[in-house]
C-alpha cells in the first residue's frame, strides 16, 4: 500500500533522500527534477491552469549532535517535537538504521524537580549499545538522522496509526494525483524538503513552476481526545478533511477555498473548518512567491502529530483524495 | 484631513478582509492608475519624473478570528495583537454586533440570537469621536491616521514618480512584498503608527501628540537609512527621531528583492492595541504634508 510504504521510509528535514527516491520510483511517467534546495518537483504536462500541489515529504526526527566517551549518543531536535514523548522510544539512527534506545538518567537517581518537570531533550541520549566513543563512531556519524521506526497499524473505525503521516499522506495523495490525467489543467507537484525546520524549500518550487493557483496539501492538529473541550480540538478525526482560513503563516485565498468547499458540498464529500488561526504550513512561504500566488490548504486531522504514533482516519485520507480528484475533474478548469 | 480619517475609522479593515477598507481608500483618491496586487494590497501609480519613490502604509487592523462557535457564543483568535478586555462592543462580519465576555476557558464574543461562523472576523466598534480640537480618538485610529496621511499626500500635487502602497495582512505579519516586482524605484517611505507615551508619570517621552512626525531611526523590524533620515529631517516640518519598540510594515518591504533605502515615519499614536486609540490631527497634517513636501 503506498501510503505505508511512504510512512516507512526515513526522511527528516535536510536528510530527504530516502523518501524523495522512494516517490520519484511512482512517478516514472511524469517529467520530474530534484532542485538545490532538495524539493522533488513533477508536472504532467496539460493545456489550461497550472495549479501546484505541495506536499512536505520532510519530517520531525532527531540530529546527532555529540558521541560521549562511553559511547552514549547526544541529540538535537528537527522541527517540533514534545519531548515527552521521546523516553523510552526506540530509534533508528543514519543510512545504516543503527537501532538505539533514548535514555536519561535513571528516576532513583533524579532531584524532586527533575522527576516532576518535563526532561529536556538535552539530558537525553541514546544508546546504541557500544562500549565507548571509538565503538560507537564505527557506527554512527555526528549528523546523521534518527527516525522513529516504521509501523503501520488499522486499529478500531477504520484509523491507521503510523509514524511520519504528516505529510505522506499528502505525498500519496499527489502521488495519486500525478498518476492520474486531468484536462485542460496542468498538474504540477511539490514534494517539498525542510518543511518541519521553517519551511525552507517550498519558495523555491514555486518560484520554479509560477502557477496560477497552489494547494498545500498538509496535515494538522486533532485534540479530540478531551470530549469536553471541543471548542479546542482544532479538528475532529473521521469529520472530512479541513481547510485553514487562517494561521501564523498564511491566509487562504477565499474564493480558491470556497471553489473546494463548494465542490465538497455538491459530491457529498465530508469537510470541515479548522478550528485555530495557529501553526504554519508551506503556504506562507508559497503565496508570497514569484507576484503573489492564491493559495488554499486543505489538511488531513492527525491525532498526535508529530509523535512516533500518528493517528488518522482512512475515511478522512479517503476523502481528501476523492474532493481534490473531484475538483480537478469538475471545478478547476473553470478557474 | 478630519473627513478623510472619520470615513476611514467607520469603515472596518480586519487584517486578512481588507476588501471594504479598499474600497473605501479608493473613493477617497483623485482619478489615477490603481491596481491590486494577488493580495489584496493597493497600489496607485502618480507618474512623474525621478527615480521613483514608494510611500508605504498598512490598511489592516488588529481584530478577531471566530474558531468555534456555540450557539450566540463564539471562541475566537485574536489576530494581530488586538488585546480585547471583557465588555468591549465588537462589530462581527455581516454587521452583526457583540460584547466580549469570557468564562472560565477563555474569551468568546456574545452575539445573543445571532450564530457566527468560523473564520467570521470582529473588530472592535468602528468609532470617532473628538476629545478636543486636535486629538481624536476610536478604534484602531493610529492605523486609519496613518492611512489618512498618505491619502492626503496623494490627493496633492506631486513632481516624482510615486508609488502609493496600501498594504494587507501586516498585523499578522503576513505582509507580502511581491508587489515590489511591480514597482520601479530606489527609496521607501514607511508610515507607521508609534506608540505615544507622553502621559502624566512617564520620565522619558519618546513620542508625544501634537509634536509632529516621528522619524524611526530603528524599529522592531528596519534601521532606516541615514542619508533618507537627513533628506526628511531637513524640510521645514516639524520632525523629530524616535526609537521604536513597535514593528512596522517598511521591514518586510526593505529587504525584498535586493532590497531599498528606506525611512520609516511614525504617526504618534496613545492606547495602542486596546481598542480605543487617540490621535493628533495636526500630526496627520504635518505627516502628509512633510510626504508631499518630499515628492516635490
Amino acid at each position: 500500500m503506498l501510503l505505508k510504504n511512504l510512512c516507512g521510509a526515513a526522511g527528516v528535514s535536510g536528510d530527504e533522500a530516502e523518501i524523495r527516491d522512494l516517490i520519484a520510483s511512482h512517478l516514472t511517467d511524469c517529467e520530474t527534477t530534484v532542485d538545490a534546495m532538495g524539493n522533488l518537483l513533477a508536472r504532467r504536462p496539460g493545456g489550461g491552469k497550472r495549479i501546484l500541489f505541495a506536499a512536505h515529504m520532510d519530517e520531525v526526527g532527531l540530529l546527532i549532535s555529540g558521541i560521549e566517551e562511553n559511547g552514549f549518543l547526544r541529540f538535537k531536535i528537527v522541527g517540533g517535537i514534545n519531548t515527552d514523548v521521546l523516553l523510552g522510544k526506540k530509534v533508528y539512527i543514519g543510512p545504516h538504521k543503527i537501532p538505539g534506545i533514548i535514555g536519561v538518567c535513571a528516576i532513583h537517581l533524579q532531584t524532586k524537580s527533575q522527576r516532576e518537570g518535563t526532561v529536556d531533550a538535552s539530558d537525553m541520549y541514546i544508546d546504541i549499545g557500544a562500549a565507548d566513543r571509538a565503538e560507537a563512531e564505527n557506527a554512527v556519524r555526528l549528523g546523521d538522522t534518527a527516525i522513529f521506526p516504521p509501523h503501520f497499524e488499522e486499529f478500531g473505525d477504520n484509523l491507521i496509526d503510523a509514524r511520519a503521516i504528516d505529510d505522506r499522506a499528502g505525498c500519496a495523495i499527489l502521488i495519486k494525483l500525478l498518476q492520474n490525467r486531468y484536462d485542460n489543467i496542468e498538474v504540477c507537484c511539490a514534494f517539498t524538503a525542510q518543511e518541519e525546520v521553517g519551511t525552507r524549500g517550498a519558495q523555491a518550487a514555486a518560484e520554479f513552476f509560477r502557477p496560477d493557483y497552489a494547494i498545500v496539501v498538509e496535515s494538522t492538529s486533532c485534540s479530540d481526545i478531551y470530549p469536553s473541550d471541543r471548542a479546542f480540538h482544532v479538528t475532529s478525526l473521521g469529520a472530512g478533511p479541513a481547510f485553514t482560513f487562517m494561521d501564523r503563516t498564511s491566509t487562504p485565498d477565499k474564493l480558491l477555498v470556497s471553489s473546494l468547499t463548494l465542490t465538497a458540498k455538491l459530491h457529498g464529500i465530508p469537510w470541515q473548518n479548522k478550528r485555530t488561526t495557529g501553526g504554519g504550513t508551506d503556504a506562507g512561504v508559497i503565496s508570497r512567491a514569484v507576484e503573489g500566488i492564491p493559495t488554499a490548504i486543505i489538511a488531513l486531522p492527525c491525532r498526535n502529530l508529530h509523535s512516533p504514533s500518528c493517528v488518522i482516519s482512512r475515511e478522512d485520507y479517503e476523502s481528501m483524495w476523492q474532493l481534490l480528484d473531484t475538483w480537478l475533474k469538475t471545478a478547476a478548469p473553470l478557474l | 484631513m478630519e473627513t478623510i480619517l472619520r470615513k476611514l475609522a467607520m469603515t472596518p479593515a480586519p487584517s486578512g478582509c481588507e476588501g471594504e477598507i479598499c474600497r473605501m481608500i479608493q473613493s477617497l483618491l483623485p482619478a489615477a492608475d490603481m491596481q491590486i496586487d494577488a493580495h489584496g494590497s493597493l497600489l496607485v501609480h502618480k507618474k512623474g519624473s525621478g527615480d521613483g519613490t514608494v510611500i508605504l502604509t498598512a490598511m489592516d487592523t488588529p481584530c478577531l478570528y471566530v474558531t468555534y462557535p456555540e450557539g450566540g457564543f463564539s471562541r475566537f483568535s485574536s489576530a494581530g495583537g488586538l488585546k480585547p478586555a471583557n465588555g468591549m462592543a465588537v462589530l462581527c462580519e455581516g454587521n452583526i454586533r457583540g460584547t466580549v465576555g469570557s468564562d472560565e476557558k477563555g474569551p468568546f464574543i456574545d452575539t445573543g440570537s445571532h450564530t457566527l461562523s468560523i473564520g467570521q472576523w470582529a473588530v472592535p466598534v468602528p468609532s470617532f469621536y473628538k476629545v478636543d480640537d486636535d486629538i481624536c480618538a476610536g478604534a484602531s485610529m493610529g492605523q486609519y491616521a496613518a492611512m489618512a496621511a498618505v491619502i492626503g499626500a496623494a490627493c496633492k500635487e506631486t513632481v516624482q514618480d510615486v508609488w502609493f502602497v496600501f498594504a494587507t495582512k501586516s498585523h499578522i505579519r503576513q505582509l507580502s512584498p511581491t508587489f515590489m516586482q511591480k514597482i520601479k524605484a530606489n527609496r521607501l517611505i514607511s508610515v507607521e503608527v508609534s506608540a505615544a507615551n507622553d502621559t502624566p508619570a512617564e520620565k522619558t517621552v519618546f513620542a508625544s501628540l501634537g509634536q509632529g512626525t516621528t522619524l524611526r531611526v530603528k524599529d522592531e523590524a528596519m534601521l532606516s537609512s541615514p542619508e533618507l533620515l537627513s533628506v526628511v529631517a531637513d524640510t521645514p516640518l516639524k520632525t523629530y527621531r524616535e526609537v521604536s519598540l513597535r514593528r512596522g510594515v517598511g521591514g518586510t518591504v526593505q529587504k525584498a528583492y535586493g532590497g531599498i533605502k528606506s525611512v520609516g515615519l511614525g504617526i504618534p499614536t496613545r492606547y495602542c492595541g486596546c481598542g480605543n486609540e487617540a490621535v493628533s490631527l495636526s500630526d496627520i497634517q504635518n505627516t502628509s504634508a512633510l510626504l508631499a513636501y518630499i515628492l516635490q
